[in-house]
């Protein structure tokens, strides 16, 4: 029996096309004379974007900006897949904790040789600080939001409370007063999303003098002061049950939408809760910070970094350039409701808002939250702890002490890098 | 002649083969030489097996282990049972069977994820449909927090994981049953047997085989149900409901730990590996006993 020449030519023909097909994968887009700078964007596919996109375009003829865009939750999976295939774009939108991750691995270029010392003095220093490590600029921030607390004045003037809380034992207090479960409750937490839960309580564990790391730069998540703080969150929840009862389940954006549809009396929240509190047609106000053992009022700041891989650095940094110009700046904080990264900020009644007056009233309280590689496996200690003691299964010593434990044998260095 | 014949044989199995090895056979030896290193952000570090023989003092691992085993043992359990049941009520010729066996699609067409977040919304402890029939029921009295405790959420996802597997077993099921002879129920009936003696004498020693490859095929879609956790859970709280592929993509694509992750992911290769050939084995031997 012979090979049938049907055969034969039916197989080298799928031979051919598949061939041709790893081929066509595999050889570079047609060259037509364009530049074309990639960006992956984390989060919505804002407005802004697409302005910036067309604007940039129209000053530099032959460029083309290609833009990807990758949901908040999946964006640290997206990069880690991007690295793993050395498929990186031009530029990212990174979350501040990525950046010590990403220079330790060398997948960011340090900006500092395209920066000049005017635009470094623009931004403002806790600001520009979050793309910082070890002594160099890797970023440059793309929007900040800061996290202070919310109530519903209106409710508080209800139930004979006038006077914002000074201190943290106010805050349970006041969040006391203004629970009357099932209908609503007093504070809200993200507590369903570590991150969340790290985020959104970070000031009031400062406010407890507890840190993630102690003076010495060790990891400290277990402390006296930690162990007091956690347990001052739990009785909240537990014995005062002034959250909602599925606080386990809801991340940081449906405690927000929460206060907005009238349910939750105070929590920690961005600018946008003005508007969102406002589109619903309920009031809410940001507070001070109130006083503690370390008072500090929380900065999350997004940053925009430049890939090392990247084979149009000028042109990406200029893009950086053209997105730091105020009238730029001006789209993305009102599209998000960010606050001002840069001293001087455009002429536009937004920076004049209460949630801005605020921000600028606390402006010396602001930090970010420690530069380590591996941030994102302490912030996910940090939250899986708190869930544990949330749900009742761990008290906070035992929770704590067992995912330091843990750290301490995961972690590659379980403290403070040095520069 | 024979020569001839086998020569063709290895020609038409070539590009399979070929397809197998590269797309199957690399992915495999890839994890495998991965699971070999330790993986962060300071590089790769050759380590042997300590990525093997970390995971025995890992509490989490263990934990992962342990959600593991329920969860499948469970899932195999409630699919392979409810889809019998099913089976057996769908196989009559009735217009109201006919419907519901063509209802089933519905489940088997909805896409996981969007499957997995509708069910997610209908156990919200606030706005949930569920909650919003059990109290309109009174059989509870306040909303129930599902997803917020360990064994609420976990029963929660494998009903959920339950929902989108069901059509498959039962329709594996109810062609099984539509196949067993007539003849040998009727003779049944001549023998005066009862209900129960006929499931248990003829319809039963009839559905082992496709019982045996649902049971298989259930087995390895249950361990490697990554959705219904991811979303509906995801892994909380504090990775109380975790089982192996959730864990391993966190481990993998969430702290750079591609080392670690691929062992674990080898293990679990390895696992699924013997149970098929053990399932295989005993489909076969029953095969050819019969």
């Amino acid at each position: 029996m012979t090979i049938p020449n049907g055969a034969t030519r039916r197989l080298s023909t799928w031979i051919l096309l598949f061939l041709g097909a790893v081929w066509s994968g595999c050889a570079d887009v047609p060259d037509d004379g364009d530049v074309v700078l990639k960006i992956v964007w984390m989060g919505p596919e804002l407005e802004t974007y697409g302005i910036w996109k067309e604007g940039f375009e129209a000053e530099h003829p032959g460029v083309t900006i290609e833009q990807q865009y990758v949901s908040y939750d999946q964006g640290p999976t997206f990069y880690n897949t991007m690295i793993q295939g050395d498929n990186l774009p031009d530029l990212g939108f990174l979350f501040m904790g990525m950046i010590p991750e990403y220079a330790e691995r060398g997948v960011l270029e340090p900006l500092d040789a395209f920066m000049t010392a005017a635009e470094r003095a623009e931004w403002i220093d806790v600001a520009l600080s979050a793309g910082e490590y070890k002594g160099k600029t890797y970023g440059v921030p793309l929007v900040g939001a800061n996290r202070t607390l919310y109530v519903r004045r209106n409710w508080m003037q209800k139930v004979g409370a006038p006077d914002d809380p000074a201190t943290w034992e106010g805050v349970r207090a006041l969040a006391d007063a203004l629970s009357q479960p099932p209908e609503r409750y007093g504070f809200c937490i993200g507590a369903g999303r570590q991150k969340h839960l790290m985020q959104d309580q970070l000031a009031m564990m400062w406010g407890f003098g507890a840190h993630f790391f102690d003076q010495e730069g060790k990891l400290a998540i277990n402390s006296p002061q930690a162990i007091a703080y956690v347990e001052f969150l739990t009785n909240m929840h537990l014995l005062d049950q002034v959250m909602p009862p599925g606080i386990l389940n809801l991340n940081a954006n449906e405690c927000y939408a929460e206060m907005a549809a009238g349910k939750v009396g105070m929590l920690f929240s961005g600018p946008w809760q003005d508007q969102l509190c406002r589109d619903a047609g309920v009031e809410c106000e940001p507070l001070m910070i109130p006083d503690g053992e370390d008072r500090k009022m929380l900065l999350i700041v997004d940053v925009f970094g430049m890939f090392s891989t990247s084979q149009h650095k000028e042109l990406g940094y200029e893009f950086m350039r053209f997105i730091q110009r105020l009238e730029n700046r001006r789209l993305i904080d009102m599209e998000v409701g960010g606050v001002p990264m840069t001293k001087n900020v455009a002429d536009d009644p937004y920076y004049r808002s209460i949630p801005m007056q605020n921000y600028q009233a606390q402006r010396e309280l602001l930090q970010l939250t420690p530069k380590h590689p591996e941030w994102t496996k302490i912030q996910d200690g940090w939250g899986e702890a708190i869930q544990m003691v949330l749900a009742g299964t761990a008290t906070p010593a035992e929770a704590l002490n067992t995912v330091y434990d843990r750290l301490l044998k995961e972690l590659e260095n379980p403290a403070l890098p040095t520069p | 002649m024979e020569r001839e014949k086998r020569r063709l044989a290895y020609f038409y199995i070539a590009p399979a083969a070929l397809w197998l090895l590269l797309f199957m056979g690399f992915p495999i030896v890839e994890i495998l030489k991965t699971s070999l290193y330790h993986t962060s952000y300071k590089g790769e570090v050759f380590v042997g097996a300590q990525n093997y023989t970390g995971l025995v003092g890992d509490d989490i691992f263990l934990l992962v282990l342990k959600n593991t085993a329920v969860w499948t043992v469970l899932a195999v359990l409630m699919n392979v049972g409810a889809g019998l049941a099913a089976a057996l009520l769908l196989s009559r010729s009735t217009i109201i069977c006919e419907l519901l066996r063509s209802s089933l699609i519905l489940a088997w067409a909805t896409p996981l994820v969007v499957a997995a977040i509708a069910w997610k919304w209908m156990y919200n402890g606030e706005y949930g449909h569920l909650n919003a029939l059990l109290l309109s029921l009174h059989i509870v009295d306040h909303p129930v927090q599902w997803l917020t405790s360990a064994s609420t959420a976990f029963g929660g996802a494998l009903f959920a994981r339950l929902w989108t597997a069901l059509p498959f077993t039962t329709f594996a099921f109810l062609s099984a049953l539509q196949s067993i002879p007539v003849h040998l129920y009727e003779a049944a009936i001549i023998d005066g047997t009862t209900a129960w003696q006929k499931f248990w004498y003829i319809t039963v020693p009839l559905l082992r085989p496709v019982a045996l490859a649902v049971l298989l095929i259930s087995f390895i879609w249950s361990f490697n149900s990554f959705v219904f956790i991811y979303v509906i859970t995801g892994g909380g709280p504090a990775n109380q409901t975790q089982i192996m592929v959730t864990e391993i993509f966190r481990r993998a694509f969430g702290y750079f730990n591609f080392g670690q992750a691929s062992s674990m992911a080898f293990l679990a290769f390895l696992l699924l590996v013997a149970i098929s050939f053990l399932q295989w084995r005993l489909f076969y031997r029953e095969e050819a006993e019969s």
